[in-house]
């Protein structure tokens, strides 16, 4: 069946919509990119502009608790705990004001700032853990979920503990945009860029489906002496492995763009997670794109077995389409979570098409392990599949037109 | 040898075939002769399983279609028109795909030259004439190296020269032991390749031996009710 992948692969290739098809992932991977191109210093400033909030709501707590001449000696030990948050926040800021100075020179030591912060970070993860985590003023950082929780400040926590190890600054310092992989990562935990990427690979997918129907050239393909389910199998790959790689071309596109012009950052950059709920751990965002890549891919894979179910009964692009974004759309938080929904979310291939929710635990909606996702997106793959040989087995019919 | 027995077909209640019975001997050339919307088509398509006609009805030196469909389908070639070609693909791309489908040892470059292709085989489909696209089809054909061809108006858009070089392959196809069906509007080229002639007629066929006589009259006879002239 290689000879007839490669065909297809090729016809698929030559097509237009595939040409659309990577503009339409470049575009959409870049929609951040537009929309904070002409934004300067727009994470440092973010950033900074967080500690300063921070700092000014602790100046605003300790100037009305300051107003009661004779505090209670619980008011009296808030007080001390605010002054103690703003004495570190304020050594947060003057590392800040350091660091911001020197941004944009050859050189410069990410320690002292990302110190302070550690130690802000700890003295929070201490007080959350002792029951006064409503007596913080925390602050956010860019580019990272905010949790006032226990494991948040973990997160947090461990965050900076490996910056400091790595001797590297949080990826909004020292860079007016995300560089190139941080940027890349980002869109890649964002639900919004992973579903509508995976809309265009419906339509890649279903495009690849009808391209027969549309060209007129199905004869050939119906009378090889073959069978034809694995004729069916070698399209399915086709269209699924030209629209990864079509995907594939965009990414790499987008980051030689973004890395042309914000620079390239590091695949080594940790992204913090809680895969159990009193644990934390890190992850490359190299290692995260892998695993994403491999989500993706059998995400990828679910919809082209479905889309060619769906051909193969309708032999409609509409209704292929239609599928194929009901599917999409089953796959955000509101529907995972609904009620008669919720019990059964965790057996849905939509449960697992947004990679990030999966392998970094931050899925509001019922979930297997990601070995389990894995086993759920196979088994979705092999029962569309099967449903495809049952309908190829079925006595052929009499059409109703020469 | 393609054996078939009781072939019938209907679009719906229009009944297209009925009860053809018929056997294609191999090393023999058949012709395939009725006016346009007999049901010619539908023939070769029901000979090839593209539409149903049932089990025990189509055997392929003794294996059945509905039975062994792929063994069956590995003895024959057919395609309908050079329409059907994948316009984004070359005509190399066509000659290497049939090798490959119907596992055949036939060299690409001799048929290719066979048919004086030399000057177009890398290109696309969509930048050839419509002669050019029948003499590609018809290396399919050639390349496929099937026991049946199943040929569909074949000499459709091909000038004089081509059309003889196509009644030689023809020829050299039967003379290699193969059986072709061949269905055609071109009376006088019918007459000069064909072994036995199908007149398709009232759902059914009226077989003739090819004797030498007059094909164009016998289809005045046969479908426009002419006498024959003495």
């Amino acid at each position: 069946m290689l000879s007839q992948f490669a065909l297809d692969f090729k016809r698929l290739a030559r097509t237009s919509t595939t040409i659309v098809g990577y503009l339409a992932f470049m575009l959409v991977l870049l929609i951040s990119f537009f929309y904070s191109i002409n934004d300067g210093d727009i994470g440092a400033v973010r950033q900074f502009d967080n500690f300063t909030q921070t700092m000014t709501q602790l100046d605003h707590d300790i100037t009305q608790l300051r107003k009661d001449k004779t505090p209670s000696k619980a008011d009296a030990a808030l007080l001390a705990n605010k002054a103690k948050q703003k004495a570190m926040i304020d050594d947060v800021r003057l590392a800040a004001s350091a660091e911001q100075g020197t941004a944009g020179m050859a050189v410069t030591n990410p320690d002292p700032l990302n110190r302070t912060v550690l130690k802000l970070a700890r003295y929070q993860l201490k007080e959350t853990e002792a029951g006064r985590g409503d007596q913080l003023v925390l602050f956010k950082i860019e580019g990272e979920a905010f949790d006032a929780s226990v494991l948040g400040r973990k997160e947090t926590v461990l965050l900076y503990q490996t910056l400091l190890k790595q001797h590297r600054h949080q990826q909004y310092f020292n860079a007016l945009r995300l560089p190139a992989a941080s940027y890349l990562t980002a869109e890649m935990r964002s639900g919004r860029t992973v579903l509508l990427l995976l809309a265009v690979l419906v339509v890649l997918l279903a495009e690849g489906f009808a391209l027969d129907r549309r060209q007129h050239t199905e004869a050939l393909r119906q009378n090889l002496p073959h069978g034809q389910f694995s004729l069916l199998l070698a399209r399915v790959a086709a269209a699924g492995l030209l629209g990864l790689l079509t995907l594939a071309a965009a990414v790499g596109s987008v980051y030689l763009l973004i890395g042309w012009h914000d620079g390239w950052g590091s695949w080594a950059y940790p992204l913090v997670y809680a895969p159990t709920g009193n644990t934390v751990a890190t992850v490359t965002i190299g290692q995260y794109g892998l695993q994403w890549s491999g989500l993706f891919l059998l995400d990828a894979f679910v919809l082209a077995a479905l889309a060619a179910l769906v051909d193969l009964f309708t032999r409609s692009t509409g209704a292929t389409l239609a599928s194929g974004g009901a599917i999409i759309l089953a796959a955000n938080a509101a529907f995972l979570t609904a009620g008669l929904v919720r019990p059964l979310a965790r057996f849905l291939p939509s449960a697992y098409l947004q990679p990030g929710p999966v392998l970094l635990h931050q899925a509001s909606w019922s979930l297997f392990e990601v070995r389990g996702g894995i086993a759920v997106l196979i088994g979705w793959s092999v029962v569309l599949l099967g449903l495809c040989w049952l309908r190829l087995q079925a006595p052929a019919t009499v059409k109703t037109k020469a | 040898m393609l054996k078939v027995q009781h072939l019938n077909f209907a679009f719906g209640h229009q009944v297209i075939l009925n009860d053809l019975s018929f056997t294609l001997p191999d090393g023999s050339i058949t012709g395939l002769v009725a006016p346009n919307g007999t049901g010619k088509t539908t023939l070769l398509r029901c000979l090839c399983g593209l539409l149903p006609s049932g089990p025990k009805v189509m055997t392929l030196n003794g294996i059945d279609l509905y039975q062994k469909r792929k063994a069956y389908l590995g003895q024959l070639f057919f395609l309908e028109n050079s329409n059907q070609l994948y316009a984004d693909l070359t005509v190399i791309d066509h000659l290497k795909y049939v090798r490959k489908m119907w596992h055949s040892g036939v060299d690409l470059h001799t048929t290719i030259a066979s048919l004086g292709m030399n000057g177009y085989y890398k290109k696309r489909i969509r930048d050839l004439s419509l002669g050019m696209k029948q003499h590609a089809l018809l290396a399919m054909y050639l390349v496929a190296d099937a026991q049946l061809m199943l040929i569909d108006e074949p000499l459709n858009g091909l000038d004089p020269t081509s059309i003889r070089q196509f009644e030689r392959i023809f020829a050299e196809q039967k003379a290699a032991g193969k059986t072709l069906l061949v269905s055609s509007h071109q009376m006088d080229s019918v007459a000069r390749v064909s072994d036995n002639v199908f007149f398709l007629k009232d759902q059914t066929i009226l077989a003739e031996a090819n004797t030498g006589q007059d094909m164009m009259a016998e289809y005045g006879r046969i479908f426009l009710g002419e006498e024959a002239h003495a």
